[in-house]
């Protein structure tokens, strides 16, 4: 188990070098001059050079590159275009917002997807299932900007329970919490049905039942914990793509987060940002991708093993 | 079922109370909140580009001088009390107002004023508005009170360059405590000082003198423009701006709401490469104006929110006098590139777009091309995206793309700057650095040339008029598409709403019941 993780520990430091290399050279590739974008399109020439100058981006690119890692060795990402500050201060400023919203995004996914899953599996083919066979199915299918303003539309312009953007109150979380977790609540509980019925049909489970186990210690206990891996898995997998949904949803509630300071800087070319925060991302879904492997072997000590 | 129902109620009740606070505290009649598309990246005004940053920089800070009203009639004195130029031109001295503090208790004095001007024109600050403040040379402090800037050469637009927002005087003492993070923690000594910034979120502004209107202004970021009309419709907001056309006839029909429209100094326009056929030719600058119909695209393509360009510069700009339009005559067009062309034009326009940038800017592109081809004209079309189309339009380089050098015949672009000086002659001016289309006319750079050192201000304003009589019916540079209008929503207790036709609105002018 100890080598297990050591191994996968040691193997994440090649893989974001490979990351930010990778980053590196799509961003300087992309066309759009990062300077000029700086300075605004009525800047004079005589600006955009000191711009690209202060920034070094009149050096050659290998240069910028072996800059930026010893920066980066240092745990310095650079700086801003537009702010001039440093760009792990404007994330860190930003996570607690993003966190919040990806959190308990993932939360009502796996409390409200798991229920509606063990639920459905319990009765298959029951007007219950078939409810909430519908129900995930328009989760899955319905875009993000659509559902986030039909909500916004409905509970805060027309009812007003909620305010419709912006952080601040819990009520301000409901929304895009809501929005941002609905398609993940869909996809677990597909996942979770499916499980379920396959566990269900399974020789122990009737033993267990055949023991005389209450229902209840069947479903939770016996059936679910098996079921838990795949649940797992697609934890892991999806943590990405919620970072990705919270660049939509922080965009249309008006969220602070990071999502929307990345998309900020792609349109402005603040080469500093962008860097910063995909490789910021790309840490994070590598580290909660370790994490999701380490469970495996908690949940499942043969894979550890093998 | 009773009891389904209390719980539905009881879940009502606690969102409300949950709203409530928020809701309460913005109903109150000494706070505004103001939304708009975009946040800012810093609030130092020597190193800022964003006009949403603007606006609160116009709250919070003082300049030597500002405008006196947003028609842009003339320049007061705002920290200066007074002022006067040496006989050559060359000396500006101004007397500022005495007693004068910043928000952090230490003075506005000369030195406070010379402090920033070094720091603006110093290089290592790398400020993208350096350029605008080269032309002083050298900065005098006589006495705590007096302050003169020299420069090289006669600056007719002295007073304008010193209204820039990014003129603004800060604290020298906040610059260097805070350092990096002055843009965190602006200081100046106008009528609301600084009170907090939680970036994406909203900022803060507190009264600070008894000219402050509101005891706090708060400014909300909303990028998606559907949620900026929520917000007003649920009564979060008393102002939102840039409210999409669409959205227009819902704000109107909102008994709760109202609709300010207001011009803006945003023309936009193709620009037109001057170094290739067709376009070389002025008769045919002139002919292609006529080729499209620019009240169809304001009334079907703008919702009416616009208007038809009656002067190469749009209302609100200085030097502005309407002209007469250029009437749809498609079959005039046609007979003009007949006559010039008598085997007809075969080569095949290219068309350049930006998209998302300015008001519907594809969309009428696209009607253009419409137009184009209905008088027979041949055309490809491409849509940029917009670092890309910057990059490409300013490339310098032989066989890059910009200043007339470019590989195609026309390009969208638009510009809201206020002034003349800048807006012209950068533009316009043989071989300057934003003159793209390879503009160059001899009796243009003479007029603007000579104004930018003319210190009368009539015999200044005459030639910008006169340079604006050529650029609109002799020598037009561009194909003119139309005005933008600035779009605001307000809640019906808002009265007083005013902005600069460059799109800053005066927020301490506002009343709210």
């Amino acid at each position: 188990m100890l080598d297990y993780a050591i191994y996968r520990i040691a193997v994440l430091l090649p893989t974001l070098l490979a990351v930010s290399l990778a980053v590196f050279l799509v961003l300087h590739l992309v066309p759009g001059d990062p300077a000029r974008n700086a300075a605004g399109p009525d800047a004079e020439e005589e600006d955009i050079a000191l711009i690209r100058e202060h920034y070094g981006l009149d050096q050659p690119l290998w240069k910028q590159y072996g800059t930026y890692l010893v920066r980066l060795s240092q745990g310095d990402l650079g700086e801003s275009f537009r702010s001039r500050r440093p760009v792990l201060d404007e994330i860190m400023r930003r996570l607690p917002a993003t966190m919040e919203l990806a959190g308990f995004a993932m939360l009502l996914a796996v409390l409200v997807g798991v229920g509606m899953g063990v639920a459905a599996s319990m009765k298959p083919n029951s007007w219950v299932d078939d409810a909430i066979g519908a129900l995930s199915a328009f989760g899955i299918s319905v875009p993000v900007f659509f559902l986030g303003l039909l909500l916004m539309l409905l509970f805060a312009a027309r009812l007003q329970w909620l305010p419709p953007s912006g952080r601040g109150s819990w009520a301000n979380l409901v929304l895009p919490v809501v929005t941002l977790g609905l398609p993940y609540v869909a996809t677990f509980a597909r996942v979770t049905r499916s499980t379920m019925l396959e566990v269900l049909s399974e020789d122990y489970i009737r033993t267990a039942r055949a023991k005389g186990l209450m229902r209840r210690t069947v479903i939770w206990r016996h059936a679910l914990i098996n079921a838990a891996i795949p649940l797992v898995t697609l934890l892991g997998v999806y943590f990405g793509r919620l970072l990705g949904g919270a660049v939509i949803v922080e965009t249309i509630f008006a969220w602070p987060g990071l999502g929307r300071y990345m998309v900020d800087g792609i349109i402005q070319r603040d080469l500093q940002v962008v860097q910063g925060c995909i490789l910021f991302f790309a840490t994070a879904i590598v580290v909660v991708n370790l994490v999701v492997d380490l469970l495996y072997s908690v949940l499942d000590p043969r894979i550890a093993r093998g | 079922m009773t009891l389904a129902f209390k719980r539905r109620s009881l879940l009502a009740a606690t969102f409300a109370a949950a709203t409530l606070p928020a809701g309460a505290a913005q109903a109150a009649s000494d706070t505004l909140t103001f939304i708009e598309g975009s946040d800012f990246d810093t609030l130092d005004p020597a190193i800022s580009r964003t006009r949403s940053a603007e606006i609160l920089m116009t709250l919070m800070f003082q300049r030597l001088v500002r405008w006196k009203d947003t028609s842009l009639s003339g320049i007061e004195g705002d920290l200066a009390a007074s002022w006067s130029t040496s006989a050559d031109g060359l000396r500006w001295t101004f007397r500022l107002k005495p007693g004068v503090r910043f928000h952090d208790g230490s003075a506005v004095d000369a030195e406070a004023v010379k402090f920033n001007f070094d720091r603006l024109r110093d290089p290592r600050l790398g400020s993208p508005n350096r350029s605008l403040f080269t032309v002083i040379t050298d900065i005098q402090v006589a006495d705590a009170e007096t302050i003169t800037l020299t420069s090289g050469a006669p600056v007719a637009g002295m007073l304008e360059i010193l209204c820039e927002s990014s003129a603004s005087i800060s604290s020298p003492a906040a610059v260097q405590r805070f350092g990096r993070n002055y843009g965190r923690n602006p200081v100046g000594s106008g009528p609301y000082k600084f009170e907090e910034w939680t970036p994406g979120e909203r900022s803060v502004l507190a009264g600070a003198s008894p000219s402050a209107r509101f005891r706090r202004i708060i400014y909300r970021p909303v990028p998606e423009a559907e949620a900026r009309v929520i917000e007003l419709e649920s009564g979060n907001a008393d102002i939102a701006t840039s409210i999409p056309p669409e959205a227009t006839a819902r704000v109107r029909a909102n008994p709760r709401l109202k609709l300010v429209v207001i011009p803006s100094s945003f023309q936009v326009f193709f620009e037109l490469n001057h170094k290739r056929p067709p376009f070389d030719n002025p008769r045919l600058c002139r002919a292609i104006n006529h080729a499209i119909d620019q009240q169809a695209i304001v009334d079907r393509i703008l919702g009416g929110f616009g208007s038809v360009p009656d002067a190469p510069v749009a209302p609100g700009v200085q030097s502005y006098q309407a002209q007469a339009p250029y009437r749809f005559d498609p079959d005039f067009a046609k007979r003009e590139f007949a006559a010039a062309f008598p085997g007809g034009f075969n080569e095949t326009l290219v068309m350049w777009t930006c998209s998302g940038r300015y008001l519907k800017d594809q969309q009428v592109a696209e009607a253009v091309q419409g137009y184009l081809n209905a008088i027979g004209l041949k055309t490809e079309f491409r849509v940029w995206e917009w670092a890309s189309y910057q990059q490409t339009l300013y490339r310098r380089q032989q066989g890059g793309t910009g200043f007339g050098s470019s590989a195609a015949h026309m390009w969208v672009l638009g510009t809201s700057i206020p002034t003349a000086d800048w807006r012209l002659s950068r533009r316009l001016v043989t071989g300057q650095s934003a003159n793209l289309g390879g503009y160059s006319n001899p009796r243009i750079d003479a007029l603007l040339n000579g104004a930018r050192t003319e210190l009368d201000p009539d015999r200044r304003m005459e030639a910008y008029h006169e340079a604006n009589r050529i650029l609109w019916a002799e020598e037009p540079p561009n194909l003119f598409l139309y005005n933008q209008k600035q779009i605001i929503a307000t809640q019906r207790g808002i009265d007083n709403f005013d902005a600069f036709a460059f799109e800053v609105p005066l927020l301490n002018e506002v009343t709210k019941a």
